[in-house]
């Protein structure tokens, strides 16, 4: 008897730990991976893969921030061929909050308008009409790291140091242009024996699917014309323990190739502080454009 | 009993020897099969300047010759070819006239005597029997030749044709005439595109079905393709005349061996509809008859029926064509984008599109994007050429016409300023005002006279009759150089990827035919009237 009393309180003891709340910890959404800044796609079916001459049908895209940083005033326009017209809605502004604790996917804004399908020539069944829509915004990377400094790389110091030198690479940081690597930082003399200058080479690179263009003149690529000196243009500034930096180039001509750039603290760090851990900000200044093509048809009208 | 099996396995020996040539002749190492694909190469070569005939003539040359020096007896070998060749001779003068006296199809009369001819060559040496049928196979397809150094209206002459018109039409791929034309279009096409003249174009896959006029083959009403002098011939076929907006009107003659028949109908019209939901189509049955009182003066013989339809057609085609800003697309090229750009358009692979028709029309720009500058005067030159892909031959250029993006405007077509004039989409027809929009387009046309004169060189010329003989047209090639006429409206409002279309149209005259090869006969019991 005991024993069975004990077994009916075993299971039902098992059958209540689901009730019993566990502690669980609150994850942080991570705002600083992937490299996408706007995301631009066509709603499906606006419009559609097919329209009849004469028809009014709708366009709609999306334009979504998908990138840490925040958008304000980014161009949209939209290049409809001869065989659509449309009213309204091709060229307007966009302004778009980037990815945060509050909001971990973005802000994004649906632009709708209405289009006609023109109408055919003799003999055609049907024609492609191609959409684009290219979207031109301002936008920036901030890339956080610790970086070891030891003034004196050459001693061996004892006891053991904080920390050891050491080159880093970085993948996605929430926006389109990256810092790929950091490397090894670099100890200068200065005229101040007791101070050295770290000097720290930052590789940058272009890894969205868009085109770079100065920041400053962002919306010009988002027009005919005004393409001198445009395109692959990149602002960098940065901080090394709350100290700013100075990087040359200041202004970044990417290129296909490498494209480096190197930072010094000018105001030197002293020496005696020894090796130690040091917080590198760094920020990366430009504009983005993209662009999203839609091929559609239109065909012979029913009658 | 027993000499009959003797009969038969010594038969089953002797062709065995042509087995054993045919393996002799695959023992072929690495070098020898260079060898003779250098020879088919030359004789291709030889074959665009003298005809098929000629080219096949030099690989059977060169192999005879080869084989000769193979051969350990060649005065021997050389002997029994001719034997071989000789007793086909023979065997070819029976059928000829077997094929005029005899009810009997000349092409069943053909393979019997191949027969006869293959186990007669089983008797002799296997080289020389395999270089035998070599010649006879080259010789046979080409009958057609020696026709012609017969007596037009001779019972061999038309012998001669009737057999090689019904192996053309049995087995279209040996058809010298066929063959020797269809290189001649092919090289001449290839040519044209290496050097800039053609410019390719693919029909539209979103087409439903094939545009123009189609002809059934030729019907005769009598099996066997068979008539008996004095008594009516009659033939049929059902053309089909496929079009969208557009009137497209038919004009049908028929005749034999150059006698006009009665054809009926004469003239059949498919009226376009400019709202048409789908392709109009109409399917028209044409007769031709030829009367007793006409037959009646028929000698006996093959005869080759012809029926012929003329119709008016046109063809349009397009291209999609980017333009941009000329210092855009060099800071573009400059920064190595211009790639990434490239890749990310919807169609850019520069090939045009063309409705379906017998006449395909192809059109080639420059590399795209096209840059313009504000301040540029001349713009990018468009190429377009017209190519013959019917089966048939065009036999007029009636018009051409152009549509160009707004603000490209026309400088002149090779070289000639004089031929295009600018013109409103209202001075269309109706028809060709469709999808026209002055506000969105620069029309064009190009005006080819009907007879000769100042005209564009087209290579085509004029036809009052069209069952005279008839103009080859193949190709035709335009240069149109433009000029900037308005920057702002080529580049439009800024994005980059928009496309514009150029299109060129052309309207022409079109002639399709048919023929059929039949046998005249004397009938058996025949009045003497109807003999006579």
């Amino acid at each position: 008897m005991k024993t069975k009393i004990m077994i009916i309180a075993l299971l039902l003891l098992v059958a209540c730990v689901p009730f019993i709340p566990s502690k669980q910890d609150i994850s942080i959404p991570k705002l600083y991976e992937g490299s996408q800044g706007v995301d631009v796609w066509f709603v499906q079916n606006a419009p559609p893969n097919d329209v009849f001459e004469g028809q009014l049908f709708g366009v709609a895209f999306s334009l979504e921030n998908k990138g840490a940083s925040d958008i304000e005033n980014g161009v949209y326009v939209v290049g409809l061929p001869h065989e659509l017209t449309a009213r309204e809605g091709v060229v307007g502004r966009f302004s778009l909050k980037g990815k945060s604790v509050f909001n971990p996917f973005g802000e994004s804004k649906i632009i709708k308008f209405s289009a006609h399908a023109g109408e055919l020539a003799s003999q055609v069944a049907r024609v492609p009409a191609g959409l684009s829509v290219d979207v031109c915004y301002p936008y920036h990377t901030e890339v956080s790291a610790q970086v070891c400094i030891n003034p004196e790389p050459t001693i061996i110091s004892k006891p053991k140091s904080v920390c050891t030198p050491s080159a880093q690479s970085f993948s996605g940081q929430g926006a389109p242009v990256v810092v790929t690597k950091i490397d090894v930082p670099q100890i200068l003399p200065l005229d101040n024996p007791a101070l050295v200058q770290p000097q720290i080479t930052l590789s940058i690179k272009n890894v969205g699917r868009g085109f770079v263009v100065d920041k400053y003149r962002f919306a010009d690529a988002c027009t005919p014309r005004g393409g001198k000196e445009l395109y692959n243009v990149v602002r960098i500034g940065g901080y090394l323990s709350e100290l700013p930096l100075d990087c040359r180039p200041q202004e970044l001509r990417l290129s296909d190739k490498e494209n480096t750039v190197v930072c010094t603290l000018p105001s030197g760090l002293e020496k005696a502080r020894g090796s130690h851990l040091a917080l590198l900000n760094v920020k990366l200044d430009y504009g983005y454009v993209d662009k999203k093509s839609k091929q559609i048809y239109v065909k012979r009208a029913l009658s | 009993m027993a000499d009959d099996k003797k009969k038969w396995a010594s038969l089953a020996e002797n062709l065995g020897n042509i087995k054993e040539g045919f393996k002799f002749v695959s023992q072929f190492n690495i070098g020898k099969i260079i060898l003779i694909l250098g020879i088919i190469v030359a004789a291709i070569f030889s074959a665009l300047s003298f005809g098929v005939f000629g080219g096949l003539l030099v690989i059977v040359g060169l192999f005879i010759i080869w084989l000769m020096f193979k051969s350990p007896n060649v005065l021997g070998f050389v002997g029994s070819v001719v034997k071989g060749i000789a007793f086909a001779g023979v065997l070819v003068v029976i059928l000829f006239f077997l094929s005029v006296y005899t009810p009997f199809p000349p092409l069943l009369l053909l393979v019997i005597e191949g027969i006869l001819l293959i186990l007669f060559i089983a008797k002799i040496d296997a080289k020389a029997g395999m270089v035998t049928i070599i010649i006879l196979m080259v010789l046979a397809p080409s009958a057609h030749q020696y026709a012609s150094l017969l007596p037009e209206n001779s019972a061999l002459a038309q012998s001669v044709t009737s057999i090689e018109q019904q192996l053309s039409g049995s087995l279209n791929i040996i058809s010298p005439k066929r063959i020797s034309e269809q290189i001649q279009r092919d090289v001449k096409r290839q040519i044209a595109l290496a050097s800039g003249e053609y410019y390719t174009s693919r029909v539209d896959a979103g087409a439903k079905k094939q545009l123009g006029v189609f002809m059934d083959e030729v019907k005769t009403t009598q099996k066997l393709a068979t008539f008996f002098v004095g008594e009516p011939v009659n033939f049929f076929t059902k053309i089909t005349a496929r079009a969208l907006d557009f009137n497209v009107k038919l004009n049908l003659r028929c005749g034999v061996d150059g006698i006009v028949g009665k054809v009926s109908p004469v003239s059949e019209e498919l009226f376009g509809s400019a709202g048409a939901s789908e392709e109009n189509s109409k399917i028209i049955d044409v007769d031709c008859v030829f009367p007793k009182e006409q037959t009646k003066d028929w000698s006996a013989g093959s005869r080759t029926a012809k029926i012929s339809a003329l119709f008016n057609f046109a063809t349009l085609g397009y291209l999609d064509v980017y333009f941009m800003d000329k210092e855009k697309k060099n800071e573009l090229d400059r920064r190595n984008l211009l790639m990434q750009w490239k890749a990310s358009l919807p169609s850019a692979d520069g090939v045009s599109v063309t409705t379906s028709g017998p006449v395909r029309v192809g059109i080639g720009v420059g590399d795209l994007p096209l840059g313009v500058a504000p301040t540029d005067e001349d713009g990018p030159a468009i190429g377009i050429s017209f190519d013959n892909a019917g089966s048939g031959e065009m036999t007029s250029l009636s018009q051409v016409m152009l549509m160009l993006p707004k603000g490209l405007l026309v400088a002149d077509v090779n070289g000639d300023s004089g031929v295009v004039r600018k013109i409103s989409c209202v001075e269309l027809d109706e028809s060709d005002q469709r999808g026209c929009d002055d506000d969105g387009m620069e029309v064009y046309l190009l005006d080819a006279p009907r007879t000769s004169g100042p005209q564009l060189q087209m290579g085509v010329k004029a036809k009052e009759t069209w069952t005279g003989e008839n103009i080859k047209f193949d190709l035709v090639s335009l240069r149109i150089h433009t000029k900037i006429g308005d920057y702002g409206a080529l580049v439009g409002s800024g994005a980059t990827a928009v496309p514009k279309k150029v299109w060129a149209k052309v309207v022409y005259d079109y002639a399709l035919s048919k023929e059929k090869t039949f046998s005249v006969r004397v009938p058996v019991n025949a009045h003497p009237e109807v003999i006579s």
